[in-house]
C-alpha cells in the first residue's frame, strides 16, 4: 500500500496544480487570476518501541534490530517515512534505530541529567528536613524520545516536564516535549514536528486522580510550548499521548485545538486512504498513539494516508506493545 | 603508448569513477548521521533563592526523654533555607556541602535543650538538672522518588555530656489524593556512653546502673499533611517512641515518673514561602 502511495505521491510531488482564484471587487466586475498550488508529501511515523531499560525489559535487542531492519527495507524500496518519531527509547540498544537506518539527521530528546525543574508543589517532603530539598528531581532515564529525519533539522527545541508534572513511576524518566523544525525540500516554510510521551495511566502505578491531574498539567505545558515556539509553520504533533481515556482525550484535544489525523482521515475517505488492516478502533479509541496537525500561515496540511504498522511478531512476541502509526501528509502552498 | 591502450586505461578510470560515484550514492544514507542538539525552552517559573516555612500550633509530648509526664504547649516552628545550601530550622543551623542528584551531605549544629533542676521524679533520691548544650555534627540524606533516608550525627562541644548521638530515619510519602499526603517514618537514635550517662544516669543510683553506648530509642511516626492552598497547609504528626538498651533500664525511666513508651504529637498551621 505504501508503495502505491509512494508512486502516487512521486507523480504529485512538485506538480503545479492550476487553480483559478476569483477575487471580487466592488461593483459587478471581478478579476480572475490564475495561481498554482504546489504539493509535497511528507511521511511521518510515530512509534513507541517499548525500549524500557533492562532489567525491566530483557531480550529486546533483536526487536530493535528488526525495527531498524524494517526501516532499512523501506528505505531500499523508497517508501521509508521521511520523519520518524520514537518514544520509549530508554534502552541503549535502541540507538540502532537511530543510527543504522540511513536517517541523515538525528535528534535525541533530553537525557537523564538534562534540566528538569523543581515544581512548585513537589512530591518530595518540603516540610521535613531542611536539607532534603532537591532542586533537580532524580531521574533514572532520559526522555526516551528521538526524531529521525531525511530532511535537515534546522532548529530543535525541548522542554522537560517539571517534577510536579509527572505521577508515579513515570517520574523516574525525564519526560519531555521535543520539537524539530524541518526543512522539507520544495516547501515554502519549514515544518514543525513535535514528539512527546505523556504520563501513562495505569502503568504509572499512581492514583488515577493524580495521574489525570498531571496529564492535564502536561497538556497545559505542551500548549504553552506550542505558543512559545510558534513561527507560523505547519505543525505536526505526534507521539504517545496516553489519551485512550476519554477524559484525557477530551481535555487534550480541546486545549490543543488541532485536527486529529485519524479522525479527519476516517471522515473523508475520498481524499485520505486508510491502509488495509487499519481500522477506526486502531486510530481513535484503542490507542494512545496520535497524530495531530495544523496548517501554517502559508502551508496547508492534510492527511492523505494513515496506517498502523510494525505489527510483526518475533518468537511469538510483538516488536513492541504499540503499533507504529504512520501518516502521509500532503503539504500544499502557493509559491 | 598505443592509442588503444590509452583508451582502455581511460575507460577503466572512468568506470572506477562511475563505480565510486554509484557506491557513494548507494551508501550515502549509511554514513553516520548528523546529531542535532536541541535548545531548552525555559519557562517563567523561577525559584526564589529563599524558601521556608513558618508554623504555629500545639505540641503535646513528654517533658523530657524518659518522662511519663506530658505537657501541652504552643509550638512555633520556623525553617528557612537559601538556595538549598544554607538552612536554619528552629534550634538547628547547617549547610549543604556535598550535593549530588541522589545525596545531600553537610555540616549541622544545634542547641540541645537540657533538663531543668526543678524536675524530680518519684522514688528517686535526686535527678540532676542538665544544662543546654551546643552540638556540632554532620548529616547525610538521600531521596528517591517519595522515599527518603536521613542521618544526623552530633557531638557535644560545650562539655555538658562530651558525648555523641546519631539520629537515623526513613520514610515514604503516600499521596492519598491531590491535597493530602501521609508519610510514615521509622527511625532510631544511638547515643555514646558519655551521652547516655549524662541523660539517663542519676547520682544516687550510679552504683546499680551505668549506661552504655548503643541505640537507646526507636520510633515510628505518622505525618499528615493537608494542603489548603499553594502556600498553606495543615500538618499533624504523632510519634511513638520506645526506649531500648541501657536507656530502658535507667532509674529515670523505670521509676514512678518515667516511661519507656513516649508519645509526642503536634498539630500546626503551616505557611510555606
Amino acid at each position: 500500500m505504501l508503495a502505491l502511495i509512494a508512486a502516487g505521491s512521486a507523480a504529485v510531488a512538485g506538480d503545479m496544480v492550476p487553480l483559478v482564484a476569483a477575487t471580487s471587487t466592488s461593483g459587478s466586475s471581478a478579476v480572475h487570476s490564475e495561481r498554482a498550488i504546489v504539493t509535497r508529501d511528507l511521511r511521518v511515523l510515530s512509534y513507541n518501541i517499548n525500549g524500557l531499560p533492562p532489567p525491566v525489559k530483557k531480550g529486546k535487542g533483536p526487536h530493535f534490530e528488526r525495527i531498524a531492519e524494517l526501516l532499512r527495507e523501506r528505505r531500499a524500496n523508497g517508501t521509508q517515512p521521511h520523519v520518524v518519531l520514537i518514544q520509549e527509547a530508554f534502552d541503549g540498544r535502541t540507538k540502532v534505530v537511530a543510527e543504522k537506518t540511513g536517517y541523515k539527521y538525528v535528534l535525541f530528546g533530553p537525557g537523564r541529567k538534562d534540566t528538569s525543574k523543581f515544581g512548585k508543589v513537589h512530591w518530595a517532603q518540603r516540610t521535613r528536613k531542611p536539607y532534603m530539598s532537591f532542586s533537580d528531581p532524580q531521574k533514572f532515564t532520559g526522555s526516551g524520545l528521538m526524531i529521525l529525519s531525511d530532511y535537515p533539522i534546522i532548529e530543535a527545541h525541548h522542554k522537560t516536564f517539571n517534577s510536579d508534572e509527572c505521577a508515579g513511576i513515570d517520574c523516574l524518566s525525564n519526560k519531555s516535549i521535543l520539537l524539530a523544525r524541518i526543512k522539507v525540500p520544495g516547501v515554502a516554510d519549514p515544518v514543525d514536528i513535535i514528539n512527546s510521551h505523556f504520563n501513562s495511566r495505569s502503568s504509572a502505578k499512581a492514583p488515577k486522580k493524580i495521574a489525570l491531574r498531571v496529564h492535564k498539567k502536561q497538556a497545559d505545558v505542551l500548549k504553552w510550548f506550542l505558543e512559545k515556539t510558534s513561527a507560523g509553520n505547519p505543525l505536526i504533533l505526534a507521539g504517545d499521548f496516553n489519551t485512550k481515556q476519554t477524559a484525557r482525550y477530551a481535555y487534550f484535544s480541546k486545549l490543543m485545538g488541532m485536527r486529529d489525523a485519524g479522525k479527519i482521515c476516517l471522515n473523508d475517505t475520498a481524499t485520505c486512504i486508510i491502509a488495509a488492516g487499519t481500522n477506526e478502533d486502531m486510530v481513535l479509541y484503542n490507542t494512545n498513539d496520535k497524530h495531530f496537525y495544523e496548517d501554517g500561515s502559508q502551508v496547508r496540511v492534510s492527511p492523505i494516508f494513515i496506517e498502523r504498522n510494525f505489527d510483526e511478531v518475533i518468537n511469538g512476541k510483538p516488536l513492541s506493545d504499540h503499533l507504529g502509526y504512520e501518516v502521509v501528509y500532503s503539504l500544499s502552498f502557493q509559491p | 603508448m598505443k592509442h588503444s591502450t590509452l583508451i582502455l586505461i581511460l575507460a577503466i578510470v572512468a568506470a572506477m569513477q562511475v563505480s565510486n560515484s554509484a557506491f557513494a550514492s548507494g551508501t550515502r544514507h549509511q554514513e553516520a548521521p548528523i546529531f542535532i542538539e536541541s535548545i531548552e525552552v525555559v519557562d517563567e517559573r523561577r525559584r526564589d533563592n529563599w524558601a521556608g516555612r513558618f508554623s504555629l500550633g500545639l505540641q503535646y509530648g513528654p517533658k523530657f526523654v524518659g518522662s511519663f509526664d506530658q505537657s501541652l504547649k504552643i509550638a512555633l516552628d520556623a525553617k528557612v533555607n537559601y538556595r538549598d545550601i544554607f538552612f536554619i530550622e528552629n534550634n538547628k543551623i547547617g549547610s549543604v556541602i556535598y550535593k549530588q542528584r541522589l545525596v545531600r551531605a553537610g555540616i549541622i549544629s544545634r542547641f540541645a535543650f537540657g533538663r531543668p533542676n526543678s524536675l524530680s521524679l518519684a522514688n528517686l533520691d535526686s535527678v540532676e538538672g542538665i544544662g543546654d548544650a551546643f552540638e556540632v555534627g554532620v548529616f547525610a540524606g538521600t531521596s528517591l522518588y517519595k522515599f527518603f533516608v536521613t542521618a544526623e550525627a552530633y557531638f557535644d562541644v560545650t562539655g555538658v555530656s562530651d558525648g555523641a548521638s546519631v539520629e537515623l530515619e526513613a520514610g515514604y510519602t503516600f499521596e492519598l489524593n491531590a491535597a493530602f499526603k501521609f508519610t510514615p517514618v521509622v527511625g532510631a537514635v544511638w547515643g555514646s556512653k558519655n551521652y547516655l550517662q549524662t541523660y539517663f544516669e542519676t547520682p544516687g543510683d550510679r552504683a546499680s546502673f551505668q549506661a552504655g553506648a548503643g541505640i537507646y530509642q526507636m520510633f515510628g511516626e505518622a505525618a499528615l499533611e493537608q494542603r489548603l492552598s499553594e502556600n498553606w497547609l495543615f500538618r499533624g504528626t504523632a510519634r511513638l517512641s520506645y526506649l531500648v538498651g541501657s536507656a530502658s533500664r535507667s532509674p529515670i525511666v523505670i521509676n514512678g515518673g518515667g516511661s519507656r513508651l513516649q508519645l509526642a504529637s503536634a498539630l500546626a498551621l503551616v505557611k510555606l514561602f
